[in-house]
């Protein structure tokens, strides 16, 4: 392996640096779609480094690997082998939560030769791969695949490892979002549950003539006998799908208690 | 939940202590005197209405208004997330944007409308309505206490809808608001009105006897009183 230089080429002004950042840094608009996001990561990788391919693996809840964005089908398929195999440079940087750069993809190289046959088929030679973590927060793996067996310049690993940075708080805080979303949505829903439920109450009391608290007790005990949620037949009552018998059904319970 | 201002949290450990939401309405309204009336109402998808907790002669026919007009500054606050604050209903700037709702809340009497919505998670849960007789702006104390109220009433309601997580029958809600469900739900099986229309009809009642819409809610469920269909009144 050969020490990694500066590059000195240009590849990346400091322009479009900026609005590759601010891109991946907006992740909070209603239009966020991770496999948009995802796409715009490897373009800008590709853009903005020395690079012939460019994979995104992300942790899924729990927390293996996926692959969920690759720049070429040459590049899926070098990843999908790394999976499959549960061995490869991405897994080692997931893992250790340190980059790697690897330049040796051919049979004489000692590591990885699982990957020897699917990079040579492309003509990759090796690949720089950088953690996607903040904090402790570890999420995934970029990976910047290179047709020549040297190392990534340094300052293009140091840009390398600020976009997976700024892409993983993104996706961070993209997640608290949709978190936050989650919990907004249950708790209309345990207000929508509990209005189903009054109205039922009231619909069935004066259908059958009962008070509201009786009419809550059939409403229990029928959802129970039935083997159905408490609201879902309230809705179904609202909706004019279920009407409930004019007698109520025996106890369940009395029947069970006499057999013991 | 982001992090509740010292204002907000000393209220929710108050209104706690007052009987939680159920309390939340009259609170504020002694706490900010200058206006006339204060209603809390969850809204639950598209064209649910759970109205929570009410105070002040008016308040019910203001949320009435605005619901069965389909215009108004709290429908206008839980769209946009944002406080709506209309000091004075008659200003060209109110009427323009809302020409049905501010010709109908002035003949019963209201000058100024203030709505704060109840924010959680950046969506907004509920809307926390205070409506006056008089025009003129919400002072700065009186503002920043309404906003605590609403900030409040997020703490509040997010704990009563997880309250019950376990319960099959959802949030848990004061017992009068439970009550006009049941009301609306027996309007609902006696003329196969729907529930919006239903307590519109029940406020509408209300509002032309000169009563409150508990009170009506209350001869409902007791059988003392039914709304003729015919009429719908």
């Amino acid at each position: 392996m050969r020490a990694a230089q500066d590059s000195g080429i240009p590849y990346a002004s400091p322009e479009r640096v900026g609005a590759a950042l601010l891109e991946l840094a907006d992740t909070v608009g209603d239009e966020f779609q991770l496999s948009r996001f995802l796409h715009r990561l490897t373009a800008h990788c590709r853009q903005l480094l020395d690079t012939d391919g460019v994979g995104v693996m992300l942790a899924d809840p729990g927390g293996a690997l996926r692959l969920l964005a690759a720049s070429s089908e040459d590049t899926r398929r070098l990843g999908m082998a790394e999976l499959e195999d549960d061995d490869g440079p991405c897994l080692e940087v997931y893992r250790s939560g340190n980059a790697i750069t690897h330049t040796g993809f051919d049979p004489a190289g000692s590591r990885w030769s699982n990957l020897a046959a699917p990079a040579r088929v492309a003509g990759f030679r090796g690949c720089h791969a950088v953690p996607m973590r903040h904090r402790n927060h570890n999420i995934g793996v970029l990976s910047l695949i290179r047709r020549i067996g040297e190392p990534l310049p340094l300052d293009q690993q140091r840009l390398a490892q600020t976009l997976a940075d700024i892409a993983t708080i993104g996706l961070l805080q993209r997640r608290a979002l949709s978190a936050h979303r989650t919990t907004a949505d249950q708790l209309q829903q345990a207000f929508t549950s509990r209005l189903a439920v009054e109205q039922a109450k009231g619909v069935l009391a004066e259908r059958h003539k009962i008070t509201p608290e009786q009419a809550f007790q059939r409403l229990r005990r029928h959802a129970r006998n039935t083997n159905q949620k408490l609201h879902n037949l309230a809705q179904a009552i609202l909706d004019g799908a279920i009407t409930l018998p004019e007698q109520s059904p025996p106890k369940a319970d009395h029947t069970r208690r006499f057999r013991r | 939940m982001t992090e509740l201002s010292q204002d907000a949290s000393a209220l929710v450990t108050e209104l706690c202590a007052a009987g939680g939401t159920a309390a939340l309405c009259q609170h504020c309204h002694t706490a900010l005197d200058t206006v006339s009336g204060v209603g809390l109402t969850v809204f639950t998808g598209s064209a649910g209405r759970f109205v929570v907790g009410t105070d002040g002669i008016l308040i019910d026919q203001i949320e009435d208004l605005q619901i069965s007009l389909n215009q108004g500054p709290c429908l206008e606050a839980v769209r946009t997330c944002r406080p709506v604050l209309v000091d004075d209903l008659a200003a060209a700037s109110a009427t323009v944007r809302w020409p049905a709702f501010t010709v109908q809340a002035r003949r019963h009497g209201v000058a100024a409308v203030f709505a704060f919505p109840v924010l959680v998670g950046g969506t907004a849960l509920a809307v926390l309505d205070l409506y006056r007789t008089t025009a003129g702006p919400l002072p700065k104390d009186d503002h920043q206490q309404a906003a605590a109220y609403a900030t409040a009433a997020a703490v509040l309601l997010t704990d009563d809808a997880r309250a019950r997580a376990t319960a099959q029958d959802g949030a848990s809600v004061p017992a009068g608001a439970a009550r006009t469900q049941q009301a609306l739900g027996m309007v609902m099986a006696q003329d196969g009105s729907d529930a919006a229309a239903a307590l519109h009809r029940l406020r509408r009642h209300a509002a032309d006897h000169n009563q409150s819409l508990a009170h009506i809610v209350d001869e409902i469920l007791t059988g003392r009183l039914r709304l003729d269909p015919a009429t719908g009144l």
